[in-house]
């Protein structure tokens, strides 16, 4: 497989992106946790679903965005590696 | 016994005319949540004499009050924890495929500071949450605030919990201070930051602040904007209120966006985003007539002194209304008793403009008109405030009162038998030898004194109008009046010598019985200065409007020294001398001017003089750097 230099940053840029992304539904879901306490009975299965969107939203984004970029990756690094052990030997 | 009422007729008349909906006056942060803010007691003031039904909100107090909750430093400590998670594996990440872009070496350095928190031998989060309380309850106790042991630490515990709070937004937070570096001043960084909840650690709280303030269902929305600290909160609740408020007017104004509001203008997207309009200089009757032409349906930018992307009023009002005709203060709405202090120390104003305004540094007095209230008036303003407040203690904001108006002002307070207490800025100039004496008979603690500079060159170049060594008898008179005499020096003036910065550094150390306490500062060129308008003449060049939206200083090429660095080593220079040559003192500790006002008005000029801390408050308290 074969990538330029360029290419392979613009890769990397985006999978950090979305690990960013993750970051902040994270952070989102940590505030649900530390003020959630104070909602009311009614508020409580609202929460619930909002957390479980969230959930749902991380593993979505890992799963169908950020396993794709890191097969690229494996790929790419698969390819260079006999000529980098044939450099070596 | 308190004094009698004032007759009505030294205020204002109030208007029997009413509008409905209220106008809700925001106040952002960052501010000192110590006191309330002048913007929102004065424009809320004159809004309701004129009959605008009008709430005022101060959320710089709500905000300190909930970062500092202790849930909330518990919530700080797990997203510094998962902060520090995610930078590591992105640094890791950026260094393992040598992607290292621009924002390794701001991520490096945020996940440093992080780390140097979590590796602490103590939770320094826990340990905060466990003590804010009884920090808060000492700040607001009218017999804690007054003993050192406690208020020292107090203050110290208060500031690490507000750092705690703001690491891992990557800003610096404290109880004087608010400060973002990673955006820049433009409208372009500003429509990025106010919805970057990585690094706005405002978004989160306003967000949950929105519904309350939509229900206010107001005909206007008017937020308070007066300094570079609250610029980034008060576009963040700008922006979110625009969104959910669309067919509301929202304006900003303040002493902050009168100034770079022509620069504004050519920014359409400024108001698409943030406002419908901006209010220029003296706010309170712009305000008024804004509130009654959109009520109207009138287009705003047909007012005096209001901006909008399609046009800009009048400079002035016509008739132009003069100060005497300004509503009085307001606190109603306000939660005098949530303040961080004892009791409050009101910001109240006499006069407007500098009746000197002729320094060369100075543009502070830029677009305002030079006015002031009539002594009944300004006095009948105090009673009111102490009668209907309780209100004992004033900071006097006005640019200067000149020694005449200062002593009519002492001698009907005086005459009145009001019982407050009050500081003020002044000049040394000789009219005051006179008047002196009769300033603390009637509640006069501090005088704020604009030194500036020791050197006799550097003074002349300032065009400040007061003669080396006549300055220094006004001093005297004023310490034998009993007066705490608070110094402004400032470093870095355009070929200032480091012999010249050497000799105000000294002037401070050996003069500490006439100059109590000083503060100091480093050099700015203010875009409308005499300086900025005549550069050549003080070595500077390449005037350039700091290629920032909203920047109120300019960038220049400075010929004649010093440079940063050097100005950096004098004012460490200053601090590093003075600390000895005042030894410690008390004063140092007490980080706000309206703190030493109270401490004067309990203690006394000679006590507070003498007044060092103890090693173990030396050790906690942290010194002007």
């Amino acid at each position: 497989m074969k990538m330029t230099r360029s290419e392979l940053v613009e890769l990397f840029e985006e999978f950090l992106q979305l690990t960013d992304r993750q970051q902040l539904l994270r952070e989102e879901l940590l505030q649900l946790q530390m003020f959630g306490k104070r909602a009311t009975e009614e508020r409580v299965a609202a929460q619930m679903e909002e957390q479980q969107a969230k959930l749902d939203e991380i593993e979505r984004i890992r799963m169908q965005l950020m396993l794709p970029i890191l097969e690229k990756l494996a790929a790419f690094i698969a390819s260079v590696r006999p000529t980098s052990a044939a450099a070596s030997s | 016994m308190l004094p009698p009422v004032p007759s009505p007729d030294l205020l204002p008349a109030v208007p029997s005319a009413g509008l409905s909906g209220p106008v809700l006056l925001l106040f952002p942060p960052q501010w000192t949540p110590q006191n309330p803010s002048f913007g929102l007691t004065s424009l809320g003031g004159h809004l309701r004499h004129k009959g605008l039904k009008t709430h005022l909100m101060d959320l710089n107090l709500r905000f300190y009050e909930e970062v500092l909750a202790p849930e909330h430093l518990l919530y700080c400590r797990e997203l510094t924890r998962s902060r520090a998670e995610h930078l590591r594996n992105r640094c890791k990440f950026r260094l393992m495929f040598s992607v290292e872009g621009k924002h390794l070496e701001r991520d490096a350095a945020h996940l440093l500071r992080l780390d140097e928190l979590l590796e602490r031998p103590e939770d320094p989060w826990e340990a905060a949450a466990r003590g804010v309380e009884e920090a808060l309850n000492c700040l607001r106790s009218r017999e804690h605030f007054y003993e050192p042991a406690r208020l020292v630490p107090s203050l110290v515990l208060l500031d690490e919990a507000l750092d705690l709070a703001a690491a891992p937004y990557d800003t610096h937070l404290a109880l004087n201070d608010f400060r973002a570096t990673r955006y820049p001043l433009t409208v372009e960084a500003m429509e990025a930051a106010t919805e970057d909840s990585w690094g706005n650690p405002f978004l989160g709280l306003m967000k949950k602040w929105l519904p309350e303030l939509v229900a206010c269902k107001p005909s206007m929305v008017a937020l308070s904007i007066s300094s570079f600290s609250q610029i980034l909160a008060g576009l963040t609740l700008a922006r979110l209120v625009k969104q959910a408020l669309p067919d509301i007017h929202l304006t900003l104004g303040g002493n902050f966006f009168g100034r770079v509001a022509d620069r504004l203008q050519k920014k359409p997207e400024f108001f698409e985003l943030f406002c419908d309009s901006l209010v220029v200089g003296e706010g309170e009757v712009a305000f008024e007539q804004l509130a009654r032409a959109v009520r109207e349906g009138r287009p705003p930018e047909q007012v005096a002194r209001v901006v909008t992307a399609r046009g800009r009023g009048p400079l002035q009002p016509d008739p132009a209304v003069p100060l005497e005709e300004l509503g009085p203060l307001d606190l109603a709405d306000l939660p005098l008793e949530r303040y961080f202090s004892p009791e409050p120390v009101i910001c109240i104003q006499a006069s407007r403009g500098c009746y000197w305004g002729l320094c060369s540094f100075c543009d502070s007095y830029w677009g305002v008109k030079l006015d002031k209230k009539s002594t009944p008036r300004l006095v009948a303003e105090l009673q009111r405030l102490n009668e209907l407040y309780g209100v004992r203690h004033f900071e006097f904001i006005d640019e200067c009162l000149t020694p005449k108006d200062m002593a009519d002002m002492a001698r009907a307070i005086q005459k009145s038998g009001l019982a407050i207490h009050w500081f003020a800025n002044a000049r040394t100039e000789k009219g005051f030898l006179k008047v002196l004496r009769h300033l603390p008979p009637a509640g006069c603690s501090m005088l704020l004194w604009g030194f500036e500079s020791a050197s006799p060159r550097i003074l002349k170049l300032l065009a400040k109008g007061v003669h080396p060594s006549e300055r220094w008898r006004v001093l005297q008179a004023s310490v034998a009046a009993g007066i705490w005499n608070f110094a402004y020096v400032f470093f870095g003036f355009p070929g200032e010598t480091r012999e010249e910065a050497e000799e105000t550094i000294q002037g401070l150390c050996n003069n500490t019985d006439l100059l109590h306490s000083y503060g100091r500062s480093i050099y700015t060129l203010g875009r409308h200065s005499p300086m900025a308008q005549n550069p050549d003449k003080y070595g500077l060049s390449d005037l350039v409007e700091g290629g920032t939206d909203l920047s109120v200083n300019l960038t220049y090429t400075n010929h004649l020294g010093p440079d940063h660095e050097e100005v950096q080593q004098r004012v460490e220079l200053c601090t590093r001398h003075c600390r000895q040559a005042y030894g410690d003192p008390l004063w140092m500790a007490l980080r706000n001017r309206e703190n030493l006002h109270l401490y004067l008005v309990r203690y006394g000029t000679q006590q507070i003089r003498e007044w060092s801390l103890s090693p173990r408050q030396l050790q906690q308290a942290s010194f002007q750097k």
